[in-house]
């Protein structure tokens, strides 16, 4: 073990005072130098990830013509053993014309890039530079296609027919803030496009390459930067380089106790950058804060400089904060090198809930009342009648006597209770904290729940539910094999016209497939976070593309969404409430921030990247002013 | 001039060039900031503002019973006892950050590590009890009462201090030329009511009997002298200081020079206790610190013969009990005078500007690390503080004697003994010089009353006969005989010791002059040397300067922001005292002037240094290329080489001997990068770096040479046994 570089003195003398000196100067303001953190996802990443599809190689979700359904790997222990029974077989084949027990659907992904890729663009001056940096790089075919695209379902549909026009000519890795910056000032003056990359996990369309960019196209993968450089126990904060994934933040800050407690759908996958970037929410919130309110300092590297603030203050009234000129950026400002969050306590006791409601619109009131209470515990969602029968697929296969038992429960809820099977929704709790804390929370959401009809349905319902979160994104890869297109797209709505855009979202999209002649589609919703002011509100679009090829079939989806889009828009909505902008949703960017917002965001991009070398042509399209 | 190269060519290019270069950079800017917070003293310092502390109107019991009322350092301090600063120490985030590191590293169990930690603790703490405080002042009273004539505390500055304290924590940095030291400042503090400092110390004395507890008890605590790479101890030692500071309970006080100068003269500054000490400043802990540099002057050190043999490298006993009882014997001679001024007290956030502001962003409980800007500072403020000690000092008149004395036996014949009369002419003359370079001088009565006053002090080194003449004595016989396998250095000759200890234990008191006049020295040969060699044009002396002065840096604090200061000031000086001619017209051009004889005692005092460093280049450049030696190698073989030289009459200073001096030269050197240090397991070794070397050795010798011929005329074959017959009555 190196015994000087960890941030201790040797004993006193005026050599040693020399020695930091020098030592400093090597390292920049980056002092102390932890160890690497080892990072679950190898820097070749597709070794590991699947490169037309979320999540890892070794796992796909199978459906046997038995109907047992199962994850190939056991990364997931939760998704083991379970059953999709007749009725669901049937709903679903009603619904989406998709037979789950149609095994000769099940198409297992290549596991190479059966793909011509472009030649890359080499600025030679740019490749000098990085190579006497020794900066680490990859002009790999496979290496620059895993950096062009992200989970949009264009994305996958795209890497499927094999239709990519563009993709990065060269990836490179820094490996700590200094890099960075050499990186960024050498493609200023060599005037070489940046586009950032975290984890690769959006789903605006952030990371296609514009195929007219003429100049070359660095891909600045920031997966070597995963340190967590220190943990302050006295202020609970934690300074992190940006590259570290979700899952290896959590296991590092468990190691000193503590957590951050952000959880996207994506944690597994997604970057801590890439949160601040597109202003991610986790399913936690309620109890840690989305990620604006985790970040206390942020380091930005940009072609005019570095951004820092100069305070680790809790708040500071210094006009307006640039934290929210980076937050939400998308990678077209700069790189976000390195960010000190807010952790908390590893908590003591982790519970789970669920409480079964008649109709969505008691659901709705009930999570407006807890809103209203403030007694939200770290997560709380509805679901909707169409969302819980798709996770009846999720089941447990049971033995006679569970199948009895559970038939027994069915009964009860649907003849005595007098819960329709097609009308009921279900809410799904999670609480953290302390023991007593917990049981508090648990007690008043509980008699919440019953002021609305609630019903308890047990907290193992509630832990499945939650932790299904992680699989639903295989599961939309394994339906593209059955011919079901699916895509999810999200808002925050005022809470008094929560339900109506749930109703007329629907409304429109079951419309809009009809004028297009799909008969098979569903959509579902849930209301995944509570605000004092509104609700997030989560939709899942499928539909069967029949006889339409798949562009023909992305083209039509593409359009039904943007009716969608708009129909959440007059109901109240908007544009996203945590997936952001990318080049999806340019569209509405002006309507949402109007125009003078646009045109101080360009002013913005003007100042920091005149030459646009941050290309990455996300939230305002450059190209149409410039 | 040898053609290899002048001197300024010799002193730039090297490692000390560069940092010069750094230094000069940094200081417009410092010199800005020093002259807005240092400003000087309104008015010249007088022997008036010092009192007598020991002569009270109250009895001894009765002033060590008062009530205990001190001025507060800071007026948030809370009082903790011993047992709360160590629990504060411990779960400190940095030093439970510490443990953490340490234990996943090592795969030490935490438990072990806590345990170590305690231990660590328990042997550094202080435990300052009044009652012990009291008690012990009792006894200290009446102790000084015996020896010492006074203790003389200079109130205007004692009000100066009061005034500046009170809101941030204070360190205290007094010269250390005395255990003494220890002792006096909390018994001045105690006299004054200013809360007792807490105090740095070595571990030396922990196993001394009785006297670890004594001390502890009265607020030393002890670090280890060398704690190598040990973290834990390291991170342990940090925090307890930084405790202590943030706390502001007590004043700090410790030595800059990091142990006592054997030589009487500064040691270079020591920057990793004052590194550490001012890291919550750094780090912004806290808002401020007030640096307070104090000199002690002793008119006769306690331990001044020791020192000699030390220097020698006869061996310096063990601290023990039983030898601090020996020691007591000290009691019946007479020391005289003890002045104590605290100087101006420094800012550090008015001397270093504001640094904090970039550290803000790291947690605290990450270890700093100083940055290359705030070592230039440290390293700045660490020689100011010994500077402003210096300037504080009172000189005593023998110190002046000393150097009288000292020049006659070097440069008259045998025969020619010093008289009372000539030594009072004399030393009057050097104290008129000596208060022109800004010098305080003890001299109360006239002068000839006082010097007798003075002489009489050191009547073991100094006698003075009926008939009015003054001897050197012969000291040295007393010592039991000495095991050369014990020596540190060259098994020096029973007759060379013979001369050579009362010969340094003079010299001591010389030293106690040399930082006034060490510049003007230096600039009255290089100003001598140029116009030899047919210059006298001021850029020409300021390289020579230059290369004596980067020579001699690590034997005086001669800081490199200061050089064109102490060059254009002793210009002035010199001028002014007539050993530089001031008629001249061309200011470019210096020749000297008529007082040659202060202009020879001022080339002369430079004589020990020059041929002690000669000695030591060649003795380096013998070492065969390829070939390293240790330094203890080195030293033994330097000294045996001075030796032929004093015994063949080549040489007649045997201060040269001195190993303090050869270890200063060949750090010097190494700096100089004549001689290459190298480190092999953990050894020391050095190799000469030959042609680098060899240009040092010519110039070095030059200026001796111009040195050397004072003495030569005088020297013949009497010359040798004067000193070696003269034993008994030197």
């Amino acid at each position: 073990m190196d015994t000087t570089g960890h941030g201790y003195e040797s004993p006193p003398s005026v050599m040693r005072i020399k020695a930091c000196a020098s030592q400093e100067k090597n390292s920049g303001n980056s002092i102390i130098t932890p160890e690497r953190t080892v990072n679950t996802i190898p820097k070749k990443k597709q070794t590991a990830l699947k490169w037309s599809g979320w999540g890892y190689n070794d796992t796909i979700v199978v459906c046997e013509s038995n109907g047992n359904l199962y994850m190939t790997s056991d990364r997931y222990p939760h998704m083991k053993n379970k059953h999709v029974n007749q009725s669901v077989r049937l709903w679903l084949r009603d619904k989406l014309n998709m037979d789950l027990y149609d095994e000769s659907k099940m198409v297992r992904s290549p596991v190479t890039p059966q793909m011509e890729i472009s030649k890359p663009i080499v600025n030679e001056d740019f490749m000098k530079g990085l190579q006497s940096h020794n900066i680490s790089y990859s002009m790999e075919s496979d290496d620059r296609l895993f950096r062009g695209h992200g989970h949009t379902l264009d994305d996958i549909i795209h890497l499927r027919t094999g239709k990519i026009e563009r993709v990065p000519d060269v990836v490179v890795w820094p490996g700590c803030h200094d890099d960075v910056v050499k990186i960024v000032n050498l493609a200023t003056e060599h005037n070489v496009v940046i586009i950032p990359f975290g984890g690769g996990t959006n789903v605006t369309l952030a990371l296609t390459c514009d195929p007219e960019e003429k100049r070359m196209i660095v891909s600045l993968d920031t997966s070597q930067m995963s340190r967590v450089l220190w943990v302050d126990k006295a202020n609970m904060t934690a300074c992190c380089e940006s590259g570290i994934i979700g899952q290896d933040l959590e296991r590092e800050l468990s190691k000193h106790g503590v957590m951050s407690g952000h959880e996207p759908d994506s944690q597994e996958f997604s970057s801590l950058g890439g949160w601040v970037s597109t202003r991610a929410s986790g399913m936690k919130k309620n109890q840690y804060g989305n990620i604006e309110d985790l970040v206390v300092h942020i380091r930005f590297v940009t072609p005019s400089g570095v951004m820092e603030k100069q305070s680790l203050g809790p708040r500071i009234s210094s006009g307006p904060d640039f934290n929210h000129i980076i937050l939400g950026s998308e990678g077209t400002l700069g790189v976000i090198t390195e960010v000190i969050i807010k952790v908390r306590p590893v908590p003591e006791v982790r519970d789970f809930a669920s409480y079964v409601f008649p109709e969505f619109q008691y659901g709705v009131d009930f999570m407006r009342e807890v809103a209203l209470k403030r007694a939200q515990p770290a997560s709380l969602r509805l679901i909707d009648n169409e969302q819980y029968r798709m996770g009846q697929i999720y089941k447990d296969s049971l033995g006679i006597f569970g199948s009895i038992l559970d038939s027994i429960k069915m009964f009860y809820l649907h003849s005595i209770a007098g819960y329709a099977e097609d009308k009921l929704c279900v809410v799904i709790a999670v609480f953290e904290g302390d023991k007593m804390d917990v049981h508090l929370q648990k007690t008043r959401i509980k008699k919440m729940t019953e002021k609305y009809r609630g019903l308890d349905a047990g907290n193992e319902n509630g832990k499945r539910g939650y932790t299904l979160t992680f699989s639903i994104a295989y599961i939309r890869d394994a339906c593209i094999d059955y011919g079901v297109l699916a895509e999810s797209f999200e808002t925050s709505v005022p809470w008094d016209r929560c339900a109506n855009l749930c109703r007329s979202v629907k409304n429109t999209i079951s419309r809009e497939c009809k004028a297009r002649g799909i008969t098979h589609h569903e959509t579902s919703c849930r209301v995944t976070q509570v605000y004092d002011a509104g609700a997030c509100v989560y939709f899942y679009f499928a539909f069967h593309r029949g006889i339409m090829d798949f562009h023909k079939a992305l083209k039509v989806y593409d359009e039904i969404e943007e009716v969608a889009r708009d129909e959440v828009i007059a109901c109240g909505g908007n544009i996203s409430h945590h997936h952001g902008i990318g080049k999806k949703r340019q569209k509405w960017l002006p309507k949402q921030v109007s125009p003078l917002g646009v045109n101080l965001y360009r002013a913005v991009k003007q100042h920091i990247d005149p030459k646009n070398i941050f290309a990455s042509g996300n939230l305002v399209d450059m190209k149409s002013s410039l | 001039m040898s053609s290899n190269g002048s001197p300024s060519q010799i002193a730039e290019g090297t490692e000390q060039a560069e940092d010069r270069q750094k230094a000069a950079n940094a200081a417009p800017q410092l010199q800005d900031v020093l002259r807005h917070t240092c400003p000087s003293p309104a008015g010249p310092r007088v022997l008036s503002t010092f009192r007598n502390i020991l002569d009270r109107d109250s009895c001894d019991l009765v002033w060590v019973t008062k009530e205990w009322r001190p001025q507060q350092v800071t007026l948030h301090a809370r009082t903790r006892t011993t047992a709360k600063i160590r629990q504060d120490v411990i779960s400190s985030p940095k030093m439970q950050h510490t443990i953490e590191q340490l234990s996943s590293q090592n795969e030490v169990p935490k438990e072990a590590l806590w345990r170590e930690l305690n231990d660590i603790l328990i042997e550094m703490g202080h435990t300052q009890t009044m009652p012990v405080v009291r008690w012990f002042g009792y006894v200290l009273s009446k102790i000084m009462r015996k020896i010492y004539s006074g203790v003389f505390v200079n109130e205007e500055s004692i009000a100066r201090l009061r005034a500046s304290i009170g809101n941030n924590p204070v360190i205290f940095m007094p010269s250390h030329r005395s255990y003494a030291d220890f002792l006096l400042m909390s018994y001045v503090c105690f006299h004054y009511n200013i809360m007792l400092p807490v105090i740095a110390a070595g571990m030396d004395f922990v196993s001394m009997w009785g006297v670890g507890r004594l001390l502890r008890d009265s607020g030393a605590f002890f670090i280890r002298r060398s704690f190598g790479n040990d973290k834990l101890y390291w991170a342990a030692f940090s925090e307890y200081v930084q405790t202590l500071i943030t706390a502001g309970e007590n004043p700090i006080e410790f030595f800059v020079e990091g142990t006592r100068s054997r030589t009487a003269k500064s040691l270079c500054p020591k920057l990793g206790l004052l590194s550490v000490a001012l890291e919550p400043y750094l780090t912004g802990q806290v808002s401020d610190i007030v640096v307070v540099p104090i000199n002690i002057s002793y008119d006769r050190t306690l331990e001044e013969t020791l020192y000699s043999y030390e220097l020698l490298g006869v061996p310096k006993p063990k601290e023990s009990t039983s030898g601090l009882f020996k020691a007591l014997n000290v009691l019946d001679e007479q020391y005289g005078r003890i002045h104590i001024d605290f100087t101006e007290p420094i800012s550090v956030n008015k001397f270093f500007g504001d640094l904090r502001s970039p550290k803000l962003m790291r947690p605290l409980h990450l270890p700093h690390q100083i940055t290359p800007d705030e070592s230039t500072r440290i390293i700045w403020l660490a020689n100011y503080v010994v500077r402003q000690q210096q300037k504080n000092a009172v000189i005593s008149l023998f110190s002046l004697a000393a150097v009288v004395i000292t020049h006659h036996v070097l440069t008259k014949p045998r025969n020619q003994l010093l008289n009372m009369h000539q030594l009072t002419r004399q030393v009057a003359s050097l104290k008129s010089a000596a208060e022109s370079f800004g010098a305080l001088i003890d001299c109360r009565d006239n002068l000839e009353v006082s010097l007798q006053n003075a002489l009489h002090i050191h009547k073991s080194l100094i006698v003075t006969s009926k008939d009015g003449q003054v001897q050197v004595k012969n000291v040295a016989a007393a010592q039991a005989p000495i095991d050369p396998a014990k020596m540190k250095g060259h098994s020096l000759q029973d007759k060379t010791l013979q001369v050579g200890v009362p010969m340094v234990m003079l010299q001591h008191y010389v030293n106690q002059t040399l930082h006034l006049f060490i510049c003007p020295a230096i600039v009255s040969l290089s100003v001598q040397q140029s116009i030899n060699q047919g210059s006298g044009m001021k850029d020409d002396v300021f390289a020579r300067y230059l290369f004596l002065r980067t020579l001699l840096s690590h034997e005086f604090i001669l800081h490199k922001a200061w050089e064109t200061m102490d060059f254009e000031q002793s210009i002035q000086q010199l001028q002014k005292l007539g050993v530089l001619d001031e008629s001249l017209h061309d200011s470019m051009k210096l020749s000297l002037g008529s007082n040659s004889h202060l202009h020879q005692i001022l080339c002369q005092l430079l004589l020990p240094f020059l041929a002690g460093y000669s000695s030591a280049c060649s003795t380096m450049l013998e070492v065969p290329a390829g070939k390293t030696v240790s330094l203890n190698e080195a030293l033994k073989s330097t000294q045996a080489r001075l030796e032929k030289l004093l015994l063949s009459a080549q040489l007649n200073h045997h201060y040269s001997l001195s190993l303090d001096l050869l270890t200063a030269a060949v750090n010097s050197l190494s700096s100089m990068g004549a001689v290459i240090k190298n480190k092999e397991n953990g050894k020391v070794l050095y190799s000469p770096n030959s042609n680098r070397l060899r240009q040092v050795t010519q110039i070095v010798g030059d200026f001796l040479q111009l040195v050397a011929p004072i003495c030569r005329k005088s020297q013949d074959e009497q010359a040798r046994l004067f000193i070696t017959q003269a034993k008994a009555r030197l």
